[in-house]
C-alpha cells in the first residue's frame, strides 16, 4: 500500500511504514459486536418511523351489517333487481300475462266478479254491523 | 441476503440495502470500513481505546445517515475516513494542553536488543514520530503511506486541494525522516 519514494531523502521510511501497516490494530470481534448492534437499533429506529401511522379501525355501520347478513354485496344487488323486476311488472304488465290473470281470477272469484271490481279492504261499517 | 451473495455488493449498494431493513448488510459494511476507520484513528491519536471509540462514532454516523444517503454522490470510505478525520481533530484539540507534557519521548536507550528488535518496536518508532508531526500532515503521510489513498482521494477526504496535499505529504515525510534518523540505524535499518 505504502508508495515508494524514490527521494534519498526519505531514504528507508517505507521500511517504517511497511512495519506501520504489519502492525496496525485489527478490528476486535467486541468492537465489531457494538458496532453492529449500534446498526441494528439505528435501523430498527428508521423503520419503525418509516412505517405509516396505523388506521384505526371503524366499527362497521348499520348497512354493512345488513349487507353482510344477508349475503354481502352481490346477494344485496340480487334482491333490489328482483323488487325493481316486481315493482315494475306491478305498474305495467305485459299484454302476454292478461290472459293468465283473467283465467286466475275467475277460477278463484267465479265469472261474475271481475278482477276490477273486488273489494279486498270493505268498509269498516260493514264489519261493524256484523260484530 | 445471505453473506457470500454480499460479498461482491458494492459500498454504496450495502448501504442502501442496509437502509432498507437487511440486517447482514451492516455487519459486511463494518468489517469493510471500521478496520480502516480504527487505523486512521489510532495512527492519528496513538491512543488504541480512543481509535475504537472514532471507529464506533464513525459508523454510528454512518448508519444514521443511511436513509438519506445519495449513491454515486461520495465514496463511502472516502466519508467515513473524512468523518474520522474530524473527530480525530477534535479530539486532538480537546486534549492539546494535556498532551504537550506527555508525547512520548523516543527511547534512546535500546543498544544491544538492536539484533532482537521486532517489527512492532519500528511500528512503535514510527507511531512515536508521527505523533510529534502537526495534524494535518500526520493525517495526509497516514492517509497516504499507511492507507494507501490516492492524492486525489486524500484531497477529498481533507476538503483541500491536491497540490496542498502534496505539501503536506512532503512535509509530514521529511519531519518524520528527520525523527526518525537517529532510529533508523538502532531499528535495523541503517545501511552503514
Amino acid at each position: 500500500m505504502a508508495m515508494a519514494d524514490t527521494s534519498d531523502e526519505f531514504d528507508g521510511l517505507d521500511a517504517f511504514f511497511e512495519a506501520g501497516q504489519a502492525e496496525a490494530p485489527a478490528l476486535s470481534d467486541a468492537l465489531l459486536a457494538r458496532i453492529v448492534a449500534d446498526a441494528a437499533a439505528v435501523q430498527a429506529a428508521a423503520l419503525q418511523a418509516a412505517k405509516p401511522a396505523p388506521v384505526a379501525r371503524r366499527r362497521p355501520g348499520l348497512w354493512h351489517t345488513l349487507s353482510a347478513a344477508i349475503g354481502g354485496r352481490g346477494a344485496v344487488a340480487g334482491l333490489l333487481s328482483a323488487t325493481l323486476a316486481g315493482l315494475w311488472l306491478g305498474f305495467s304488465p305485459p299484454a302476454q300475462l292478461a290472459p293468465l290473470t283473467r283465467s286466475i281470477s275467475q277460477s278463484v272469484l267465479g265469472d261474475t266478479t271481475t278482477l276490477d271490481g273486488l273489494d279486498l279492504i270493505p268498509a269498516i261499517d260493514t264489519v261493524l254491523t256484523e260484530g | 441476503m445471505p453473506y457470500d451473495a454480499l460479498s461482491a455488493v458494492s459500498d454504496d449498494a450495502l448501504l442502501v440495502l442496509y437502509a432498507n431493513g437487511d440486517a447482514e448488510a451492516a455487519r459486511l459494511l463494518t468489517l469493510r470500513l471500521a478496520p480502516r476507520v480504527l487505523r486512521l484513528a489510532a495512527r492519528m491519536l496513538g491512543d488504541a481505546a480512543e481509535a475504537e471509540d472514532v471507529a464506533q462514532e464513525t459508523m454510528l454516523r454512518l448508519w444514521r445517515i443511511a436513509t438519506e444517503w445519495r449513491a454515486g454522490e461520495a465514496q463511502v470510505s472516502t466519508w467515513t475516513y473524512r468523518v474520522a478525520s474530524n473527530l480525530c481533530t477534535d479530539r486532538l484539540r480537546r486534549r492539546r494542553p494535556v498532551d504537550l507534557d506527555s508525547v512520548p519521548e523516543v527511547e534512546d536507550d535500546r543498544a544491544g536488543v538492536v539484533e532482537g528488535m521486532i517489527e512492532a518496536d519500528r511500528a512503535q518508532a514510527l507511531q512515536a514520530a508521527l505523533d510529534t508531526l502537526p495534524e494535518r500532515q500526520r493525517q495526509a503521510v497516514v492517509l497516504r503511506h499507511l492507507e494507501g489513498l490516492s492524492n486525489p482521494e486524500i484531497a477529498e477526504v481533507m476538503d483541500i486541494g491536491v497540490e496542498a496535499v502534496e505539501s503536506l505529504t512532503a512535509r509530514g515525510k521529511r519531519a518524520l525522516a528527520a525523527a526518525l534518523a537517529g532510529r533508523r540505524e538502532e531499528l535495523g535499518y541503517g545501511d552503514g
